[in-house]
């Protein structure tokens, strides 16, 4: 949209200029016509002085990833690629994962860039790809403004904050007799041949070391040092309450991009599901790069959870953990009980990880749902219950 | 208390305080430009303006300095000084006595409010407001200006506020930005500042030339009303006698020349028409004027062969002691009439004659005022330069139809003297005239037809030859010389029109002198002394006719008005002159025709060269040459990459190079390219078409995906 | 045998290998390029992480003979080399060839062995035959030597001098892989221990042939330079009392070529000698006096001189 469009102050001295005009054929000073003469010329400079900011070829330089609420150099260039020297401008960046950055940029002449590197925080977890940069200008007087709007891509993935996780209670293979539940799984990924056990109900079939069997007389398997680790699902869910960035629904996002990363530092292999308007996001067996890529684009929708939880248990099976991340209000809120006696009678580990909505009111007096029920509705069985409210360190209320 | 004194403290804070340094000393500039104007045109004295430009100079540090503060002490103290101000004024508007004077009082308050506001400019819509008040005073100065002088401090103005405007927009686009971005270029600071300058200096010509253009076109019409009369008082005025007291020329002595120190020797009781001598250029008084006229000096009415004669009797000073003086009426002329206003500055010594576009209604002189027999005015003494004095007069307005159609009558008997023809005039000229107007049905048609053919017939010369001692000088004049200056041209023709019986007096007095567009004054010149007649119509009375120069004067009603044309029609006689064999006419059709082909050529090319093309982008020459064109390409890749500080380092290898690179963007397939670029490089045979083609294609797009790369890691490790 | 069947039989046995060794593909690579480069392994690492098992799914996959030594203080050089011995029945000295006669030979432990035992391995290796009693009997063709060695700590052992591990084209320790991170799991399809069911897949004749393509493929100038700077380097180097020799640069060279054609190209790549200049030359260099004992410091140094040595890749050509 590029407009050459005279200003108030344009017209605010055309009659000035009139004025003089006026003044000088009725006092009949001569001087007074070139005054009038003299003003009515800037104006008609001004429209004569067209600016071609069409020339003008903006480039950004934005990290393709970072967290949110850091600091990061953004950088902007404009390249002059035109036959005339490109104006004093004004340059807004529109581009929204960075706060709107507003720059002065000084004459360029043909073939000349400029460049500008800036400080800027993400304040949004998302991803953002183009955004517009606005171009004003009004040389040389400010009589004609004239604006071009370019779209400048670039894709800028804000992933959210994480904690690191000092544990986490992610259900452990135990390749000792006893049934301990470590609090670090074995990082060894080896290929060695462990030797046998006895058998435990969930081992699968084909593991069975027949000759031993036979030998013993009971079920004997070959256990690898690399067993089948422990899958991680979680699940995401739920209603936002309070403001971004500082609302439950991020928090619940910090929350599972911890989790996520801690469970794969531990060797985990990790799944994540959440919903969307239209059916399921599924993300399997991720880096930690694709977590956060995952959860930056997540957005808060309420629906049950149940139907997740059935998608999670198929990959999971036995001996797998499920982390439910959900408010304490909402559909998912209520769909919590039965979503954790569902994922416990698959053999899992169910952990609940809720959000305290209550703490992102301002008034607890306008609560409108009973949280103390919910919270206790979600902790049925032995389901380990990680409560987060608003303002607390989350490697706390998780570890 | 406290929160009432809180918010007025906070409802006088600045939101946006201007910061530039630049901006305020430009405009402080521009201000000190406007009171330096009026110093010049001697609206106010040096040490007033000396006065205020050290305050203004105070006034826009302390403002600068006390951006941020809310001023409402500052603000109080400048209302009181507001109220002195308005109350001084007022106490000189007193002391003036013509509406036209207000001007220098008003002036001189304007100054003075500019230095009181000068103290309170915190924010940039001040320094906008300070700007276009430095151009009223700009235009107070311009009002007054009667010389050129003007021009020099106009000038100086007009480029300071063209760096104050740009200044100006500079703020206000500036406005919430956080940082500035720099042309890198390697062509150093000088030249960019050289740049910089270039430019200022095609912004002031440009708008230069577009305030010439527009300065030459637009119209200056004359006044069509006058809200104010443009006059004021002067000096002049020694009580003496009624006869015309000439300073040139004593009363009563016989002129050698026509001119004398830049006096005229017409402007006497006695006009003598032997006498010969060239008139000077000097500029005698200067005429500010609602439209121009000939400005009738002394009416003579009595020939006697050689001279004329103006009445001799003691003026009869008119009734009222104040100005303004009224004009008998029985001397006035009736019928159609257009007002013309005027005052006149006296640059040299005038006669003791108050000169008047036509017919006086109403005079504005300091002294005392006496008229003649024949209506001509006649102050106490001579006019000394420097005096000022205004009449309002009018002029006939009838058009020539009017004046045809009106019926014949007889003139009243007291005009019998402007019948009067001395014996010294033979009966031929009577003859003569008789011939000439045989045909005109009308007595303005007898006027025109005897003006015509003394214009067709006769040569203007200053120095023609003298009558003999005598001859009747008219009559030798029309038979014998047939060649004359403009007293001849009048005396043959108010001769003829009187054996006509139409009765016609000679008057002396100026031309209108010509107009200096920048002043608006019009100047006039000893040479622009002339001699004219006026010939009487029943019922509407006096109407002038200038027989030496038929035609209207060469500038035509175009030319009056825009200056373009007045140029123009400048030229086009210069250029005849220098050229014979061309009229002016057509000189002056053939500039015009020219003007509007540049005009058109202009525009055309201007058209043309509107779209700007795109430059083609410069493809960097890569570094280092040779290999294959995998290898050039791979190369340009490098320096890509290392345009974003991502280089290769030397220890990489091709394959960890790419890797790398390609590690966050979404597109990590560079197969085709390290096995191209490996096979060119490394091995024995050379890629094949296909897959040089696909590797420079996949560095591309690698090289795309690098420019959207991170250049700074967040700090979270990711 | 062309590139391409060289290059797919070379495949074929390090898959084949990797049925039983999963998760450690860069070892396992390591000794294929030692194998098809004609030179002869030496693995280092702590107890358990299958060293054994990889010079047993070699020797499977490779149709010939297989002899393991467990290398102790008491074994005898004959015990390796074999020696002659009197036959009853024929009244004459024949001469029983000792474990060394085979295609892959398996020296386990060989720190613990006296020096004399070891030098009689390094001649055979060196002689590719063993003399006996003045008699020379040639070992078969190919001959692929995994020597193993336990890590320094361990006591009453008699460490390789450096000096003499110039023998093994490759030195490597086998590690935890805990480094990978790989989730291929291939799911044991058999019911015994993988290795009893490994199968060969080539022959001597296939492993000779493979050599031999080995051999041809190609090394550009550039390539070549590249390969020498790093060897010339560790003469020069201040941290080092004893560079590489000569033949380490021609040995670093098979390998890289090797290492080309288990990647199917039929040249050689800076890449290649860049990944191999350490299990290639780190155990040929001698660190100073001073930095002996410092366990790593020459694999460190070798490394520091990899990073300071320029890649030819776009230089002016």
């Amino acid at each position: 949209m590029k407009r050459f469009v005279p200003t108030r102050r344009a017209f605010i001295v055309a009659g000035i200029g009139v004025m003089l005009f006026m003044a000088a054929s009725t006092a009949q000073a001569g001087w007074l016509f070139v005054l009038a003469a003299s003003v009515l010329g800037l104006v008609a400079t001004s429209l004569l002085w067209r600016h071609n900011l069409g020339a003008a070829a903006i480039e950004r330089r934005a990290p393709r990833r970072t967290c949110a609420g850091d600091p990061v150099a953004v950088g902007l260039t404009i390249h002059n690629r035109g036959r005339r020297t490109l104006p004093l401008m004004r340059v807004e960046d529109h581009f929204a994962a960075f706060e709107p950055t507003v720059v002065t940029a000084e004459r360029l002449r043909p073939g000349e860039r400029s460049e500008i590197e800036l400080v800027k925080t993400a304040h949004r977890r998302g991803v953002f790809t183009s955004g517009a940069v606005l171009l004003t200008s009004g040389a040389p007087f400010g009589f004609m403004r004239s604006r071009k709007a370019i779209e400048v891509p670039g894709e800028t993935t804000v992933v959210p904050h994480w904690a690191d996780l000092g544990s986490f209670p992610i259900l452990e293979p135990s390749s000792f007799p006893a049934d301990v539940l470590h609090e670090r799984a074995r990082t060894g990924a080896g290929q060695e041949y462990l030797g046998v056990r006895e058998y435990r109900p969930g081992d699968p079939q084909r593991a069975v070391h027949w000759r031993s069997t036979a030998r013993v007389g009971e079920l004997v398997v070959r256990e690898f040092e690399e067993e089948v680790q422990s899958r991680v699902t979680l699940i995401l869910a739920g209603k936002d309450v309070g403001d971004p960035p500082d609302s439950a629904f991020e928090m619940l996002v910090s929350a599972a991009a911890s989790i996520g990363i801690y469970a794969l530092n531990t060797g985990h292999p990790v799944d994540l599901l959440r919903p969307l308007p239209e059916g399921v996001a599924h993300l399997g067996d991720p880096d930690r790069y694709d977590i956060l890529d995952w959860l930056a684009a997540a957005e808060p929708i309420d629906s049950p959870v149940t139907p997740l939880v059935s998608q999670a248990l198929a990959r999971v099976g036995r001996r797998g953990t499920v982390v439910v991340l959900i408010p304490t209000l909402g559909e998912a809120a209520r769909d919590a009980e039965d979503a954790v006696r569902m994922i416990q009678a698959a053999g899992s580990r169910a952990i609940v990880v809720a959000a305290r909505a209550s703490s992102w009111y301002d008034d607890v007096r306008f609560l409108d749902f009973d949280e103390g029920s919910s919270l206790q509705a979600m902790s049925v069985g032995r389901t380990a219950v990680r409560v987060v409210s608003r303002g607390e360190d989350l490697a706390e209320c998780l570890g | 208390m406290p929160g009432v004194m809180q918010s007025v403290r906070d409802a006088n804070r600045t939101r946006q305080p201007e910061d530039s340094v630049a901006l305020r000393a430009v405009v402080l500039a521009t201000v000190v430009m406007g009171a330096l104007a009026l110093a010049v045109v001697q609206a106010i004295a040096i040490t007033s303006f000396v006065t205020v430009v050290v305050m203004l100079c105070v006034a826009y540090y302390v403002s600068y300095k006390r951006r941020r503060d809310d001023n409402w002490v500052i603000k109080i103290g400048l209302t009181v000084f507001a109220l002195l101000a308005m109350l001084n004024f007022l106490r000189q508007l007193s002391n003036v006595a013509t509406l036209d004077e207000v001007r220098f009082p008003l002036a001189d308050l304007f100054l003075w409010v500019q230095v009181i506001h000068g103290f309170d400019l915190p924010a940039r819509k001040d320094l906008n407001f300070s700007l276009g008040s430095s151009l009223t005073l700009m235009a107070a100065a311009g009002s007054i200006s009667q010389d050129l002088w003007y021009g020099g401090v106009l000038l100086i103005y007009f480029a300071l506020a063209i760096v104050a405007l740009a200044l100006l927009h500079r703020s206000e686009i500036s406005e919430g930005a956080t940082a500035s971005m720099t042309p890198q270029s390697n062509r150093g600071r000088a030249d960019a500042k050289r740049a910089l300058n270039r430019d200022f200096l095609k912004v002031v010509g440009v708008t230069t030339a577009a305030a010439v253009v527009l300065f030459l076109v637009i119209p200056q019409p004359h006044a069509v009303r006058t809200f104010a009369l443009p006059f004021s008082f002067g000096g002049g005025g020694i009580g003496g006698s009624g006869a015309v007291t000439n300073p040139g020329f004593a009363s009563g002595t016989s002129p050698s020349t026509r001119a004398s120190d830049a006096a005229y020797y017409g402007f006497n009781n006695r006009m003598d028409l032997s006498v010969r001598g060239e008139l000077s250029d000097e500029v005698v008084m200067r005429v500010r004027a609602s439209a121009p006229a000939f400005y009738r000096g002394i009416i003579f009415d009595n020939y006697d062969g050689r001279a004329w004669y103006a009445p001799d009797e003691e003026p009869v000073p008119l009734g009222e002691s104040d100005p303004p003086y009224g004009y008998p009426l029985e001397h006035r002329s009736l019928g159609p009439r257009s007002i013309v206003t005027q005052t006149f500055y006296v640059e040299r010594e005038q006669p003791n004659v108050v000169f008047s576009g036509g017919q006086p209604d109403s005079v504005w002189i300091d002294g005392t005022l006496s008229v003649d027999e024949n209506g001509g005015l006649r102050t106490g003494g001579t006019l000394s330069p420097e005096s000022v004095y205004s009449v309002v007069s009018s002029r006939g307005a009838a058009t020539p139809d009017q004046l045809r159609s009106l019926p014949e009558e007889e003139a009243p008997p007291k005009f019998d003297k402007y019948l009067q023809i001395p014996d010294s005039v033979p009966p031929r000229v009577h003859d003569l005239a008789e011939r000439l107007t045989r045909d005109a049905p009308t007595r303005y048609d007898k006027i025109k037809a005897i003006e015509e053919w003394l214009a067709d017939n006769f040569r203007y010369n200053t120095d023609s030859p003298v009558p003999p001692v005598g001859r009747d000088a008219v009559d030798y004049f029309l038979f014998d010389s047939e060649v004359g200056f403009c007293e001849q041209f009048a005396a043959a023709t108010a001769i003829m029109l009187r054996s006509l019986g139409i009765p016609t007096r000679v008057i002396t007095g100026y031309t209108p002198g010509t107009r200096n567009p920048f002043t608006g004054y019009y100047e006039i010149k000893n040479s622009d002394a002339h001699a004219w007649v006026e010939a009487w119509f029943p019922r509407y009375g006096w109407y002038e006719f200038d027989p030496t120069f038929a035609v209207p004067p060469a500038e035509t009603e175009l030319a009056e008005t825009v200056p373009l044309a007045r140029a123009i029609e400048f030229l086009s006689d210069k250029i005849s002159v220098a050229i014979p064999g061309l009229s002016p006419e057509t000189i002056r059709y053939v500039l015009y025709f020219a003007i509007v082909a540049v005009v058109v050529a202009g525009i055309w090319l201007g058209r043309r060269r509107r779209t700007p093309r795109l430059a083609p982008v410069p493809v960097a020459a890569p570094v280092g040459r040779g290999g294959g064109p995998v290898t050039r390409a791979f190369r340009r890749f490098e320096q890509t990459l290392a345009g974003y500080g991502r280089g290769r380092s030397p220890n990489e290898t091709a394959a960890e190079l790419l890797r790398r690179a390609t590690f966050r963007s979404p597109r990590k397939d560079f197969s085709k390219a390290l096995s191209a670029f490996e096979k060119e490089r490394y091995g024995l045979e050379e890629p094949t078409q296909e897959e040089v083609r696909a590797a420079i294609a996949e560095l591309e797009r690698l090289m795309d995906d690098a420019a959207g790369a991170p250049r700074v890691t967040s700090s979270r490790g990711t | 045998m062309d590139r391409a069947a060289a290059t797919q039989a070379a495949r074929l046995l390090i898959d084949n290998v990797e049925n039983v060794i999963r998760g450690k593909r860069r070892s396992v690579e390591a000794a294929a390029t030692a194998l098809f480069a004609g030179g002869h392994l030496l693995l280092e690492d702590v107890p358990g992480v299958g060293k054994t098992m990889l010079a047993r799914a070699i020797a499977r996959s490779v149709r010939g003979s297989f002899k393991r030594i467990q290398a102790t203080p008491d074994l005898l050089p004959s015990d390796v080399t074999g020696s002659n011995v009197y036959n009853q029945a024929t009244q004459r000295f024949e001469f029983l060839p000792g474990p060394v006669f085979a295609h892959v030979v398996l020296v386990d432990e060989i720190n613990r062995t006296t020096p004399r035992t070891q030098s009689a391995l390094f001649e055979a290796m060196d002689e590719n035959a063993v003399t006996v009693d003045g008699t020379r009997h040639p070992l078969p063709d190919p001959l692929f030597l995994i020597a193993t060695q336990n890590p320094l700590e361990h006591h009453g052992t008699y460490p390789l001098p450096e000096g003499q591990l110039d023998r093994f084209a490759i030195a490597m320790d086998m590690g935890y892989a805990g480094a990978a991170i790989e989730h291929e799991i291939v799911r044991a399809q058999l019911e015994s221990h993988p290795i009893e069911e490994l199968e060969s897949v080539l022959d001597p004749e296939e492993v000779l042939g493979v050599r031999k393509v080995v051999r041809s493929t190609h090394v550009s100038d550039a390539v070549l330079d590249y390969a020498l700077k790093l060897t010339i380097a560790t003469r020069t180097h201040e941290d080092l009392a004893l560079g590489a020799s000569p033949r380490a640069s021609i040995i670093l060279v098979r390998c890289a070529q090797a290492r080309a054609l288990l990647d199917g190209r039929e040249f050689v790549t800076p890449d290649d000698i860049k990944t191999l200049a350490v299990p290639a030359l780190a155990h040929r260099v001698l660190p100073n006096a001073g930095l002996r004992l410092e366990p790593g410091r020459a694999t460190k140094t070798v490394r520091e001189i990899v990073d300071k040595t320029p890649v030819p890749v776009t230089d002016p050509v």
